[in-house]
């Protein structure tokens, strides 16, 4: 019996190690790709950036401010959740659906709930768990996104928006504040937070601040909902290689208590063996009362002891 | 001659950067060009290429194909936004 215990936990340890190999070899590549997806976010900076500073810039002039952009208009809520394709990235998925959780239980206040686009498997299978219906849904773009990804989801967010029904727009993602540090977190996109300044610049508008907004609208979601994919990717990188990390050391872990219970296993069966043999010489010394038993004995037990 | 700086950026980066004297782009209305200290501007632009005249250290002209986008200008700085550019050889 002790040797059979001893095969079974030599068997777990070779799993456990297989199991820690591929954790390791995820951790090498969710590193590498961290970096990559950190330079796409370096990468696009300067056109949101611009974007921002374009519709800050229409912010100022009072035609713009009545525009419902900036004033509010329809009484429609739409929610764009961005999160991941693949889980073994720790606490990633679960909080940035749990951000998403809040905000639409706090839109769904009376009335109609808002109208939700989700991003990414995981967020799709939640919402589909959960019952909370989802207008649309895109897959398979979290991992690296590309501009097109997110013009996609701004071309189906549009048609919501087109209908002039829609007063608020908010985007639920992780924010990546720096290698240390990501944030679930739920922002409005519309209405746009106007600011005020005294001495802002005089901007010429061609043609019209309204008519300049109809246009900037899509293309500044585009920049802004390109750069939440981008950070999200990010994030869900370190997440899982914070994760693999862990798990690779929790497997170094398991193997060293799972081989020291092995070599008790199997020093017990040795010592089983020789109590064993001891016991029958014993026996046979007795039975024979004889002389020369003794000495036999110990030359026959010593060598399997060591 | 006095110049201007320019920006042409995209999501896929910054595609030129430099000091020129002159750019010359298609706005809704019209082809609308830009000398060094132009007043603050922001316009919507055609798919249509944008010039960039006596760039610094460069040939006489850049041109760079957009899909249209935004131009703004302010404080010297010409800045063209577009979804896709490409620069012609």
């Amino acid at each position: 019996m002790p040797a059979g215990q001893e095969r079974v936990l030599r068997r777990r340890i070779r799993s456990v190690q297989s199991t820690q190999k591929i954790t390791r070899a995820m951790e090498l590549i969710a590193s590498s790709r961290i970096v990559r997806a950190q330079q796409a976010i370096a990468t696009a900076r300067p056109y949101s950036e611009r974007m921002r500073g374009v519709v800050a810039e229409l912010s100022f002039t009072p035609e713009a401010r009545s525009h419902w952009v900036f004033a509010g208009g329809g009484t429609d809520k739409v929610v764009i959740v961005l999160g991941g394709d693949r889980g073994l990235s720790g606490a990633f998925n679960g909080s940035v659906l749990r951000a998403a959780d809040d905000l639409l239980r706090t839109l769904s206040v009376g009335g109609r709930g808002p109208v939700v686009v989700a991003v990414g498997r995981k967020a799709v299978g939640h919402f589909h768990f959960r019952g909370q219906p989802v207008a649309e849904h895109f897959e398979g773009m979290s991992d690296r996104p590309r501009f097109e990804d997110a013009q996609a989801v701004v071309a189906a967010v549009s048609r919501f928006l087109e209908s002039g029904s829609v007063g608020e727009l908010h985007l639920v993602s992780t924010r990546f504040l720096s290698m240390g540090s990501q944030r679930a977190e739920a922002r409005r996109l519309v209405p746009i937070e106007g600011r005020t300044e005294d001495n802002a610049t005089a901007f010429e508008f061609e043609p019209g601040p309204a008519e300049i907004l109809d246009r900037l609208l899509p293309r500044w979601l585009e920049a802004e909902i390109y750069t939440a994919m981008l950070e999200s990717a990010a994030s869900f990188h370190v997440a899982q290689q914070r994760a693999m990390k862990a798990a690779t050391d929790n497997a170094d872990k398991l193997i060293k208590t799972l081989r020291r219970a092995m070599n008790r296993a199997r020093q017990d069966a040795i010592t089983t063996e020789i109590m064993e043999i001891v016991g029958g010489a014993e026996a046979l010394r007795q039975d024979d009362a004889g002389q020369e038993a003794s000495s036999r004995q110990e030359i026959y037990v010593y060598p399997e002891a060591s | 001659m006095a110049t201007t700086r320019v920006d042409v950026v995209t999501p896929s980066g910054l595609l030129y950067s430099g000091q020129a004297e002159m750019v010359v782009c298609r706005a809704t209305s019209g082809d609308i060009a830009f000398l060094a200290n132009h007043m603050p501007y922001v316009g919507t632009l055609e798919a249509h290429p944008v010039r960039v005249v006596h760039p610094d250290g460069g040939p006489d002209e850049l041109s760079f194909d957009v899909d249209g986008g935004f131009v703004e200008v302010n404080a010297n700085h010409v800045v063209v936004l577009a979804s896709t550019a490409g620069r012609q050889p």
